[in-house]
């Protein structure tokens, strides 16, 4: 047992003494994760607040695709992305291998599935005469969607924050395409799970739990959060 | 067209006005046809409202009167048909006719923050100056009764506080058309009837014209001047309360105006607007009403206009009324001061309602003999002619 006593305590002293090096990966981390979510929000919440809120013909099969993507394998997203951006692919004359944005690419294809089912599922709950009270007290038709979605917003919170923990958790697309790159000082591609890959593999458990405890620290901090929003008091219309 | 048919348009219409042009009606629909699948929900040939007047749309459950709400509110388009307000034509799409008018749903569904934010909602929307925002607010919520709400979280209102948030939220647009959809159905007894009261006197006062959509009669009732009833999307009867009331047109109409008995018969004489109808073998009833002989027709009682009194041995009491029937009591219900009573008159029902002394006095209970008075004026004839059917 000694093995984690030892690697949780020096892994508390690398967290507490700011190490540049778990910084910078747990800076990158952030950075990859926390764009993708955002570029996923733009993408998923006007294309769930369509899909919640519209009937059409097709849309069932629009709501299965979504709900599929929220299976996805993400080193079969990272292959995908890869094989897009390769040098060889549609998209190769970008350079984009082995960067940031390709890391950023790939978790967008696995962040806007989660943000567009919530907002999908959040929207479609709101009662519809919500829109039409809107509508009735002189809204136009978007400033209407907006107050549905605004009702919606602790949901839709709900779904960012689940976007989030989805890809800052995943390994296998960053690898993929970002390629675990850290040399010389500084960091390229290298994020939080990567590098407890790499680290537990050259025998530093340390360093590896240092990673794997922020990233605990987060998925914890996720879901308190989410048990915040989602248990608070409901909105008025519920009462009758 | 002909360059002379305006002239003559202007002629004829001017000529009998002499204060001005005819004003139009603050709203009207022609042709309003409204499907869901297969299904007809709305089938309306006219409507109109004057303006200044209460119109309540009456009819059961599935009658199409909600969504006849949301065509009129121009809150939904129809399959055909046009709108107008005030003689000018309207759509769905025309946001600054919807925002001359105001909406309250059977639900508050008020919009999550203060009461303050959700009565100048619609005020913010058209952009209005925030001086005037905030004495226009506190207008409304004085309006409607909830002064004092003004700075209260919505979570914290009772049903009964945030349905007058939502009216005031609705009459804080100072609508030229107030739209209501069952405004009053979700609140308890006690409440609704203030509720009711306070929206009659509010609409009074500021002249606003209201379309109340209901299945409530009584709300029908003491709230509109006019009352159009529906019927699986068509109107059935349109007209001034109280006609609508006493004059149903048909079995339809008289069942749901809360008329329970109606005979079936036909008309055996008619002199000077006197109908003899027979209703069974030795059961004849007198009406004053138009209808011609060996029409077949509805006999309407109202149970408020059936005059009991107790079947005595000796001499029937002094009434002027033409209809006096013998029979016996098969029931006897109390509700509150009054009772309901059916009495069965040699195998035709007829129900009356009495006041409760009068049940102890008579010593009204099943079995007992009564006399059944009612008179000739009192008595409705339902025809089912077609004609009038809009």
């Amino acid at each position: 047992m000694e093995i984690f006593t030892q690697s949780i305590a020096e892994a508390v002293r690398l967290v507490a003494s700011f190490d540049r090096y778990v910084f910078q990966v747990m800076g990158l981390s952030l950075k990859v994760s926390g764009s993708a979510v955002l570029i996923g929000l733009v993408i998923g919440l006007p294309l769930g607040v369509w899909l919640g809120l519209s009937r059409f013909r097709g849309r069932a099969i629009l709501v299965a695709l979504v709900n599929t993507g929220l299976g996805l394998p993400p080193v079969v997203v990272g292959l995908f992305v890869m094989m897009m951006i390769s040098r060889k692919g549609p998209l190769g004359f970008l350079s984009l291998l082995y960067t940031p944005p390709a890391m950023v690419i790939a978790q967008v294809i696995l962040a806007t599935p989660y943000i567009t089912a919530i907002t999908m599922s959040a929207v479609g709950s709101i009662p519809r005469e919500v829109r039409l009270q809107a509508l009735g007290l002189g809204a136009s038709r978007i400033q209407a969607l907006m107050v549905v979605v605004k009702e919606a917003r602790l949901s839709i919170m709900t779904a960012v924050i689940a976007g989030f923990g989805a890809v800052i958790s995943e390994v296998g697309a960053v690898m993929m395409v970002g390629g675990n790159i850290s040399a010389g000082g500084e960091n390229k591609t290298r994020v939080m799970t990567t590098a407890i890959v790499q680290e537990a593999r050259m025998g530093n458990f340390e360093t590896a739990m240092a990673f794997g405890l922020i990233l605990l620290a987060m998925a914890f901090a996720a879901v308190f959060l989410m048990t915040r929003l989602q248990g608070g008091p409901r909105s008025g219309w519920v009462k009758s | 067209m002909t360059p002379v048919e305006p002239m003559i348009d202007a002629h004829t219409t001017s000529a009998p006005e002499a204060t001005g042009r005819p004003v139009a009606p603050a709203l009207e629909a022609t042709g309003l046809v409204r499907s869901y699948g297969d299904v007809r929900v709305v089938d309306i040939d006219h409507l109109k409202v004057e303006a200044g007047e209460m119109l309540a749309v009456l009819g059961p459950n599935g009658a199409g009167k909600s969504t006849l709400f949301r065509l009129l509110a121009l809150l939904e388009s129809p399959d055909s048909g046009r709108i107008s307000h005030f003689g000018m034509p309207v759509s769905h799409r025309d946001l600054a006719a919807r925002r001359r008018t105001g909406t309250v749903f059977q639900r508050p569904f008020l919009f999550q923050g203060k009461v303050h934010s959700n009565v100048s909602y619609g005020l913010r929307l058209r952009r209005l100056p925030r001086a005037e925002i905030r004495e226009r607010v506190a207008r409304a919520l004085e309006l409607a009764g909830v002064a004092g709400l003004a700075k209260a979280d919505v979570r914290r209102l009772s049903g009964g506080e945030a349905q007058r948030v939502a009216l005031a939220r609705a009459l804080v647009l100072e609508p030229d058309i107030l739209f209501l959809d069952e405004p009053s159905s979700n609140l308890d007894p006690g409440l609704r009837r203030r509720f009711r009261d306070d929206l009659r006197r509010i609409v009074e006062q500021s002249g606003t014209t209201a379309v109340l959509i209901t299945h409530d009669r009584t709300e029908a009732m003491s709230l509109a001047h006019r009352i159009v009833l529906m019927k699986e999307g068509r109107v059935v009867q349109q007209g001034p309360a109280e006609e609508v009331y006493s004059r149903p047109r048909d079995a339809f109409v008289a069942d749901y105006m809360g008329v329970e008995t109606i005979w079936r018969g036909f008309v055996e004489h008619e002199v000077d607007g006197l109908c003899s109808v027979r209703v069974s073998g030795s059961h004849v009833v007198e009406a004053l009403a138009e209808a011609e002989v060996g029409e077949e027709v509805g006999v309407a009682v109202r149970p408020e206009d059936v005059v009991i009194a107790r079947a005595t041995q000796g001499e029937p009491p002094a009434t002027s009324a033409r209809n006096r029937w013998s029979g016996a009591v098969v029931s006897v219900r109390v509700s509150g001061p009054l009772a309901d009573i059916w009495i069965d008159l040699d195998g035709v029902l007829l129900h009356a309602v009495v006041t409760r002394p009068s049940v102890l006095e008579l010593g009204i209970e099943p079995g007992a003999r009564v006399l059944a008075s009612v008179k000739a004026t009192a008595v409705h004839l339902l025809t089912d002619r077609e004609e009038g059917y809009h």
